[in-house]
Parts: C-alpha cells; sequence; structure tokens
C-alpha cells in the first residue's frame, strides 16, 4: 500500500489473480497469481510486454473474458467481490460504477450503429434515460472529449471518424455514466503526439472531475509519467516490479523495467545507427519454465535465474521487485 | 530534391469521403496533395489525428477512389492500370496498417497468411521453398517458425503487427507504406522493427513512406518528412531541419507536443 494513498479506502483489490486457458498439454496461464491494488480517486499505471497479460487482467475486471477462460483468485470492488459465483450484482456494476476503454476501438464499437445509436444505448441500459434526455447527454459528452460538431457526430458510423476520434468516442462512451474506475487499456497506441497528448490531458481532468479512479494500461512507460500514482510492471503475466511512478522513474530495480526506460528514444540523442531494444521476444503463452521467466533476455541472468523464479517481495526499503539480482 | 526517379509519386491528389446522406457532401479529405519517394529513401508523413494520414494510405493503396491528381508507381499511372498490369504492379506496393487486426483475416493461420503473398507474385516457388521462406520471415519478426500453424486470435496486438509487417515484407516489395507501425508493438521490440525496416532498406532497396506520431522515431528513421495539416502538405524538406527549423506554425505546435520522458 503506497505511502500517499495510506487511510484511504482501496477502490480496486486484486489478490491472486489467475487466467487461464485449457491447452492441448494442461491449462496454459496467461495471468500468474497478480495482485495490484487502486485507492479511490488515484491513477495504477500497468505496464508491460504485449502478451504480459494487462488486457486479459483488465477483461477479469470487466468479466469479459471468452466463455473457455478460467480465472482464480479475487477481484473486490469498492468492498464487492466480483468473482464470486453467480455475482449478479456484478453484472450492474460492471458498465456503470466500473467501464473500460479498449485497447482496439473498431471491434469496440459496433460497426452498423450509429454513434448516437450506441451512446444512447448505454444510458438506457445502465440508468433508464429516455432517448432524447440520452441525445442531449450524449452530444454533452462529446463536447467534453473535444469533439466538434457533436450532434453531426451522432448521426454518424465509427468508420466514418478516424481512429483518434473513435477513441475519443470510446472515452465519452465509458464516462457517460459516471464510473468509480475508469480501466482504460492502450487507450492512446494509435494516435499521434499531438491527439495522445490531449486525450491523456483529458483523462487526468475527467478523473479530477468525476473524482474517478484509474488503472490505465499501456506499453509505453513515458506516458505515465505526470499521471500514475503507482506503477506495476508485468512480464509473462506476473507482476514482476511495483513501486511509486517517482520511484520507478527515477531508480528501476528490475532490469525490465531497466530495460524498458532504455528504449524510449530521447529527443536529445543524436540519430542512432541503430535504435536500442530489449534483445529476444518476450516468451509465448505458456512457455514459461520454473525460472525467471525474463532470464532468456536478461543481461544479469547467473545460475540461479535458470533454477528458481524469483517471488515478488517486499525488501526493507518498502520496494517490491521480482528478482534475485536487481539493479542497485 | 530527389537524386534519382522517385518510385513513388503523388500528384495533385484529391479526395473526398461519400457525402453523408442526406447532407451535402463533405470537404474534402486531401487536397491537392504532392509527394515523393526516391528509390531506397524512408519518408515520413506526420500530422494530427484526422489530417487526412490513413486517407492518403488508403487512396494511394486504391482503397479509396481518388477525386483528382495522379499517382505513378515505378513510372506507371498506378490509378489507370486495370487487371494482370494491377496485379502484377501490386507486388511493389505493399502497406502495413495502424490496426493489425483489421489486416490480418482471422480464418487464415499466420502460415497461410504469409504463405498468401508468395503463391500470388511468386506462382512457380515450391511448397518446402514456401515453408522454408514463411519460417525465416517469421523469426525475422521476433516470433518462431512454429507460430506458423496458429491463428490470428491468439495472439496478442503486439504479436499480429508483427506478422502483420511479415506479410507484408515477405514478397520483397519496391515501396512499403507504413501507417503507424510500430505505435502498437511494445516499447522494448520497437527498436528490433525499426532496425528491421532499416536492415530490409539497406539490403533490399525498399522505398518506405513512414507514418507515425513519434516524431522521435521519424526523426531518426526519416531522411525527409512531409507535414500533412487538414488534408494539405503544409510543410516538408529534410527532417533534420525541418525539425530544427519549422517553416508552419502547425509543425512547432507538433513538436511541442511530443512526450518526453520524465517531463
Ligand atoms: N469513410 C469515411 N466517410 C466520411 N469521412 C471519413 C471517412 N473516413 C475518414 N473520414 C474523415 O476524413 C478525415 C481524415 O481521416 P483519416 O483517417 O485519414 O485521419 P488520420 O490522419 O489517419 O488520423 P489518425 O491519426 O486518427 O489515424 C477525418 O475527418 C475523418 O472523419
Ligand atoms: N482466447 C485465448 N485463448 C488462449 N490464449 C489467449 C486467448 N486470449 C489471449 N490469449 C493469450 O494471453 C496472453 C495475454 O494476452 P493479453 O492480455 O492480450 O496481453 P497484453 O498484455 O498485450 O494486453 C497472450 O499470450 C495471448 O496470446
Ligand atoms: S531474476 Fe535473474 S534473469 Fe530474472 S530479471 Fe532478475 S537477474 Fe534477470
Ligand atoms: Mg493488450
Ligand atoms: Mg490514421
Amino acid at each position: 500500500m503506497s505511502a500517499e494513498g495510506a487511510g484511504r479506502a482501496l477502490c480496486l483489490d486484486v489478490r491472486g489473480l489467475n487466467v487461464a486457458y485449457p491447452g492441448v498439454a494442461g491449462p496454459i496461464e496467461v495471468v500468474r497469481d497478480a495482485s495490484f491494488e487502486v485507492v479511490e480517486g488515484q491513477c495504477l499505471g500497468i505496464v508491460g510486454e504485449s502478451g504480459s497479460g494487462k488486457s486479459q487482467s483488465c477483461l477479469a475486471l470487466m468479466g469479459l473474458l471468452p466463455r473457455q477462460a478460467r480465472v482464480g483468485g479475487s477481484i473486490r470492488f469498492r468492498g464487492r467481490e466480483l468473482l464470486a459465483d453467480g455475482a449478479r450484482e456484478a453484472r450492474s456494476l460492471r458498465g456503470r460504477e466500473l467501464a473500460m476503454v479498449f485497447q482496439d476501438p473498431i471491434s469496440a464499437l459496433t460497426p452498423h450503429l450509429r454513434i448516437g445509436t450506441q451512446l444512447g444505448e448505454v444510458l438506457r441500459r445502465h440508468l433508464g434515460t429516455n432517448a432524447a434526455e440520452a441525445r442531449t447527454r450524449a452530444a454533452l459528452m462529446l463536447t467534453h472529449v473535444g469533439i466538434d460538431h457533436p450532434e453531426q457526430r451522432l448521426r454518424q458510423y465509427p468508420h466514418q471518424l478516424s481512429g483518434g476520434m473513435r477513441q475519443r468516442v470510446m472515452i465519452a462512451m465509458a464516462c457517460l455514466c459516471g464510473p468509480a474506475l475508469l480501466l482504460a487499456d492502450e487507450p492512446t497506441t494509435a494516435l499521434d503526439a499531438a491527439v495522445q497528448a490531449q486525450v491523456i490531458a483529458l483523462l487526468r481532468s475527467m478523473r479530477t472531475e468525476l473524482g474517478m479512479a484509474m488503472v490505465l494500461v499501456t506499453h509505453d512507460l513515458a506516458l505515465l509519467s505526470g499521471l500514475a500514482d503507482r506503477i506495476v510492471v508485468m512480464y509473462a503475466g506476473r507482476v514482476v516490479e511495483s513501486a511509486s511512478a517517482a520511484e520507478l522513474f527515477a531508480r528501476p530495480l528490475h532490469p525490465y523495467t531497466a530495460g524498458l526506460l532504455a528504449c524510449v528514444p530521447r529527443w536529445t540523442d543524436a540519430p542512432p545507427s541503430r535504435f536500442a531494444s530489449i534483445p529476444g521476444v518476450p516468451p509465448g503463452p505458456g512457455a514459461v519454465g520454473g525460472g525467471c521467466a525474463f532470464a532468456p533476455r536478461c543481461t544479469r541472468a547467473a545460475a540461479r535465474c535458470l533454477q528458481s523464479r524469483p517471488e515478488l517481495a517486499p525488501r526493507a526499503d518498502g520496494r517490491c521487485v521480482a528478482c534475485h539480482f536487481p539493479h542497485a | 530534391m530527389l537524386e534519382s526517379d522517385p518510385v513513388l509519386e503523388v500528384r495533385g491528389l484529391c479526395v473526398r469521403h461519400a457525402a453523408r446522406e442526406g447532407g451535402r457532401p463533405s470537404r474534402a479529405a486531401l487536397a491537392d496533395v504532392n509527394l515523393q519517394l526516391g528509390a531506397g529513401e524512408m519518408v515520413g508523413l506526420v500530422g494530427e489525428s484526422g489530417s487526412g494520414k490513413s486517407t492518403l494510405v488508403r487512396a494511394v493503396a486504391r482503397l479509396l477512389p481518388a477525386e483528382a491528381g495522379e499517382v505513378r508507381v515505378l513510372g506507371l499511372n498506378w490509378l489507370r492500370l486495370h487487371g494482370r498490369a494491377l496485379r502484377e504492379q501490386r507486388r511493389h506496393l505493399q502497406l502495413v496498417f495502424q490496426d493489425p487486426l483489421a489486416s490480418l483475416n482471422p480464418r487464415m493461420s499466420v502460415g497461410e497468411a504469409l504463405s498468401e503473398p508468395l503463391r500470388a507474385f511468386h506462382p512457380r516457388m515450391g511448397a518446402p521453398e514456401r515453408r522454408e521462406a514463411v519460417a525465416v520471415m517469421l523469426e525475422r519478426v521476433g516470433l518462431s517458425a512454429a507460430d506458423a500453424s496458429r491463428y490470428p486470435r491468439l495472439f496478442s496486438g503486439g504479436q499480429c503487427q508483427r506478422i502483420a509487417i511479415a506479410r507484408a515484407m515477405i514478397a520483397k516489395p519496391r515501396i512499403l507504406i507504413c501507417d503507424e507501425p510500430v505505435s502498437s508493438l511494445d516499447v522494448s521490440i520497437r527498436g528490433q522493427i525499426l532496425n528491421l525496416l532499416l536492415d530490409l532498406q539497406r539490403d533490399a532497396g525498399t522505398s518506405m513512406l513512414f507514418i507515425s506520431h513519434d516524431l522521435a522515431v521519424v526523426r531518426h528513421l526519416c531522411r525527409r518528412t512531409y507535414v500533412l495539416l487538414a488534408g494539405r502538405i503544409v510543410d516538408e524538406g529534410p527532417t533534420a531541419e525541418l525539425f530544427a527549423r519549422p517553416h508552419h506554425p502547425y509543425t512547432l505546435e507538433l513538436l511541442a507536443a511530443a512526450p518526453r520522458l520524465g517531463g
């Protein structure tokens, strides 16, 4: 629990989350024993490689995993357990108090329905708003997220909007019912710099205005600087480091976190002959053996890393890292 | 300007999206766009969301009709090509899109998806040779040969984009147009893919039009850059010069908005 959040209620408390899919050679675990929490009104950043289980964790929170997925652990949202059997309550919370902006706005919007119809349906379903009022509120929300001529946009179909506009519509849709927690899964991945900065500013101001807590999922650490209160780093389905944003940027402990920071091209650098990257590839699903999943790509790896898996443990200085030989 | 004849030349391109039902025709999405890509050149195209970058890509790829203007691909009047001539010329112009999932057929295994361009453009290649080429390409973009038998839905977004890049590159096109090719990839492997694009360009002499919102990457990758604003090219020049001394106030604005680590 973070010092700055001490004494404030937890909005979200995830303990030992597991997500697995049936595979030919036994279950394939894509999220393994992940724990994290979000204090009311605060922003948690989740950063990690593609395939590290960020989206699967979010979908588990939203109850949107495919039927064949096996989910274990505990997800408490404002004190209520969302993973309990027959949690009908969970269904009514999701979409209203707990809303999500998806990584892929194309598949999240229904292609053959006008934007206005889709926004209106959210209000009708969750709040029972009538059509005329829904239209007014939808238009207002579009203005709020920086879309001009909202009345005209409400009559358009998703394919008639640019990628950036679609993502704004998604944010508007998620915020319509005034959620307590907004999950944003890579909300600015495909946007240009100017709009990315605007969308991040938009998320920041929406969070303050609506008093929402936020989980911002990204693979871009630079995006989290100045926005996240705490950051959780995931690799191969596990949390490998967890720290306040300030600590993490100033002194990354896990070699993967340090590598990620080094990969961000700096404006001040002279054009390089090569771009920096972490060698190798992230492990595929289920490909992890007994040792540290990062070992094949880690410059600090030693024999011990291949034999025993480092546990995520709090250290004397209060930092949490899962590594046998962390950076000093 | 260019030292040799351009491999891709866009002249006075105008595109207007279909009118909304019952409404007036919409404003032009692209107005009088001129752009050149030299042999083996890496050229950047930047601009805010909605400025028309993807519209330009789609028009050049003939996925959208042009209202006016001309596109020349390796000297041929590309927008007027039909039938066999069009199919043959297509081999030289390949694309990588912004949205990796939309560009892959969910019912095709990765191996089939990568074999498709080989079948189309190298019909005499035998099946074992094709399998080998697919395996080599997959490893080159950071996947494994064993992934050939898997389907796109089993991969995360970033993994899908690597497959799309492999698919575009496997038939060794002369021109590759990349619409935000690495923006959905992991920061940790973006460098590998960018280095791969650099290698490809050097080895095969591929020319690349590189669309990106990441000005730091464009600055490091592209020799020349165009700036698009509301469907018009408003600024262009050698990238280093352009970013150091932008001519147009909009370029300045884009530069100011670029996220900086620790900022
Ligand atoms: N099918 C369509 N019908 C009507 N308008 C469209 C259509 N497709 C795009 N537009 C409009 O054309 C303009 C340019 O869109 P385009 O997708 O080319 O933008 P972009 O520069 O690629 O933006 P982004 O960075 O968000 O991807 C936008 O105003 C958009 O709303
Ligand atoms: N329906 C599914 N069946 C089996 N594996 C899946 C399924 N959906 C996702 N996965 C796997 O789960 C892992 C985590 O994916 P995801 O959460 O989307 O990663 P990211 O961190 O990029 O959001 C990936 O290895 C992916 O291939
Ligand atoms: S445990 Fe070993 S291999 Fe894993 S990150 Fe730490 S040093 Fe690297
Ligand atoms: Mg994801
Ligand atoms: Mg676009």
